[in-house]
């Protein structure tokens, strides 16, 4: 019942704003429709993480994996709505964008919010299959939300990429069902639930699901942002409105490695190991930390280099998954540490591109004096997202390396390079970014000063969880928690 | 071997032989005319899978290809073409030998492939045939420099994997089915919307034109 809730108070964000007439009343609908969003979240989700039992029947599946996605799905919707209002009313002001524009966001960010909902609380893959395809669909007019040069560029490359290897993730479910079909275990619509394929999963023919896994590995990968599919990631990511790219950046891409976790406790349980998949984990993790370095380090633009951090992070997060249950415990932290950062520095870089009309560093500077608010979380963020302490990334890239120092030593020598360089790309560019008293583009006439407003507010309750969530790992309650969690997904 | 499986064999062979056509066709008129035989082919052989595992609901896949990819799609993307004033001479990165070359080379990876990877039931030379289709698919997608030719190849790709499917499992699930169409028609009208905007921003539906994000 909650969940049916939850996914119609999607529907309701998408529709109401759509029949507002004035531009007052559209931003309260999308507020208030966005909140009941994030209040079912909570209500469905928090009962999990205090012994709950998981819920499941034909159609809908929650673990507490699941709960933890739902929430952090709704918690960064929330916050991006309401970025979205100061970021909109900016834009209509200022006569960038139209009411019926306006409309229209609200419209395709509803939908989206409910197809990655209905990718985490599918009990059914191919359900899971059918929203993890309406995500992109859904999103791809909001990648070419504006007439800018290059809205329209970005939002093909994304809607053929992503198109394509969700597709190609489809061989990999018709694999899937047809190992579990011609066995005779399962029949029909069941075949392919995710709870019936959980427990037939030892009697599964194991080579088939390894060929299905490799498909579903490149299909949904290509969604996650690894490397060597990930070439729509920064466009899309740099051309989206900044609240979306913060929720591409902070859920899309959980939401297809959710699906990928998935799928890998079907192939484990029929390879009866997890060594098989733990080595793709590594392989892929490790490149799409490697690629984004060369990219950050010579980086131009401030919304790329955001996006190619997280295919960085995308990339730690499957190098951890394929490090054991240490490394899942790192996988976890990490996904909820870089959703929430990310995010928030995508909203942050909304602002800033809203004062400085431009995505250049050449042609943006002394934010900080500019900006005074923004510049100032925009910097904890970046440190918090570079690992700094009390970050809980910190935790997670601490417990990633020492255990790949014990199990791949190679490997780890080369993920600590990259984050080496990474993080030395990240300050070469930021500090003058914020701090530089270089005179930005001669034609741009910048106001120094803002006040302190809702999108602010969003920002900081972003940081605020950041550092409680840290605290809380260093609580005994913390354990039993992320225990249930890893239980999920292992 | 059945009459029906011959069939199979025969409309999946069929559907193969178009898609190696299409690799090197330059004209859209004459790409969308090969498309709508493609999927017809299709229907016919989730009509055969009907015939061979009694499942109605296969007909109904049937009839939905044909409204949506014989009728549907190839109508409307010649109208959003004709509507944008978009050219009806495509653009590709090779010459139309080459890419034939390639094509038969991709039948016969698709040849081998199909023998190596299924110690499967279903019948090797549509397994084959359904790989060829998305190798050659795919082979579309990055060949052409415009948005029809890419969204063609898709389709071509997306026919591929449907027959992987039926010849593998004689039909998913019915909703599963209906959900993955809807998926199709949205991902359709996207396109016709993309280049639509294309022909208005560069007056032209060249992917030449989208090449100035780079790092």
């Amino acid at each position: 019942m909650a969940i049916s809730l939850l996914l119609v108070s999607c529907l309701v964000l998408a529709t109401v704003p759509f029949f507002m007439r004035g531009l007052r009343f559209i931003f309260g609908a999308a507020f208030l429709a966005s909140s009941g969003v994030f209040a079912l979240s909570l209500y469905t989700a928090i009962p999990l993480f205090f012994g709950a039992p998981s819920f499941e029947n034909g159609y809908w599946y929650l673990d507490t994996f699941a709960a933890l996605m739902v929430l952090l799905i709704g918690f960064i919707q929330w916050t991006a709505t309401i970025t979205s209002i100061h970021y909109l009313g900016e834009e209509v002001r200022t006569g960038e964008i139209a009411l019926p524009a306006v409309r229209r966001y609200f419209f395709f960010v509803g939908l989206f919010v409910c197809s990655m909902l209905l990718t985490i609380v599918s009990n059914n893959l191919g359900f899971m299959w059918i929203a993890l395809e309406a995500t992109t669909l859904t999103t791809t007019l909001l990648v070419a939300f504006y007439a800018h040069k290059g809205s329209l560029e970005a939002a093909w490359k994304y809607l053929i990429l992503c198109s394509t290897g969700i597709s190609l993730g489809l061989i990999g479910l018709f694999l899937t069902y047809y190992a579990a079909s011609s066995s005779g275990l399962l029949h029909g619509l069941g075949a392919i639930s995710w709870t019936n394929l959980l427990t037939v999963a030892p009697s599964l023919p194991p080579h088939l699901m390894q060929i299905a896994f490799v498909f579903i590995l490149i299909g949904y990968g290509t969604k996650v942002g690894l490397v060597p599919m990930h070439a729509w990631l920064p466009d899309a990511h740099s051309r989206a409105p900044s609240p979306i790219s913060g929720m591409l950046s902070g859920i899309l891409l959980n939401a297809a490695l959710f699906g990928i976790l998935r799928f890998r406790v079907l192939v484990d349980g029929s390879l009866a190991s997890s060594v098989w998949t733990s080595e793709l984990f590594l392989v892929f993790g490790m490149l799409s930390c490697i690629i984004p370095a060369a990219f950050i380090l010579l980086q131009a633009d401030y919304k790329r280099l955001l996006a190619y951090s997280s295919i960085e992070h995308m990339g730690l997060i499957v190098f951890s998954a394929g490090l054991g249950t240490v490394g899942a415990v790192a996988s976890v932290i990490h996904i909820v540490g870089h959703a929430l950062a990310k995010s928030a520095l995508f909203f942050g870089a909304g602002n800033i591109l809203l004062r400085f009309k431009s995505t250049k560093f050449d042609r943006v500077g002394q934010v900080m004096r500019t900006l005074p608010y923004t510049g100032a979380l925009f910097l904890t963020l970046i440190l918090m997202l570079l690992a700094i302490p009390p970050s809980p990334l910190f935790g997670s890239e601490l417990l990633l390396i020492s255990q790949s120092v014990v199990l791949h030593p190679i490997f780890a020598t080369i993920v600590l390079l990259a984050l080496a360089i990474i993080f030395a790309g990240f300050i070469r560019l930021i500090i003058p970014f914020l701090f530089s008293s270089a005179p930005v583009s001669p034609k741009s006439e910048v106001t120094v000063g803002e006040k302190w407003g809702w999108s602010h507010t969003a920002i900081a309750l972003h940081l605020i969880l950041l550092v409680a969530f840290s605290v809380f790992l260093m609580t005994p309650m913390a354990s039993p928690i992320l225990e249930r969690i890893i239980t999920a997904i292992s | 071997m059945t009459p029906i499986a011959t069939a199979m064999t025969v409309f999946a062979g069929g559907m193969f032989f178009l898609a190696f056509l299409m690799s090197s066709r330059m004209r859209l008129g004459s790409l969308v005319t090969a498309f709508r035989v493609q999927s017809a082919l299709l229907a016919l052989l989730a009509i055969a899978a009907a015939f061979v595992t009694g499942e109605f609901q296969l007909f109904i896949v049937a009839g939905l290809i044909v409204l949506i990819k014989v009728w549907f799609i190839p109508s409307f993307l010649l109208r959003a073409a004709r509507v944008s004033g978009a050219s009806e001479r495509l653009q590709s990165y090779a010459r139309p030998a080459t890419l034939s070359f390639v094509a038969a080379c991709l039948a016969i990876v698709a040849l081998i492939g199909a023998r190596g990877l299924l110690p499967v039931g279903a019948d090797y030379f549509v397994l084959a045939a359904s790989f060829g289709i998305v190798l050659v698919g795919l082979l579309m997608l990055v060949s052409r420099k415009d948005m029809f030719g890419e969204g063609i190849g898709f389709f071509v790709m997306e026919n591929g994997i449907f027959t992987f499917g039926l010849a593998l499992t004689h039909g998913m699930p019915f909703l599963f089915e209906i959900g993955s169409f809807f998926d199709l028609l949205a991902f359709f009208i996207l396109i016709t919307v993309f280049t639509h905007r294309a022909q208005d921003e560069n007056a032209s539906v060249a992917t030449d034109d989208l090449r100035t994000l780079t790092d």
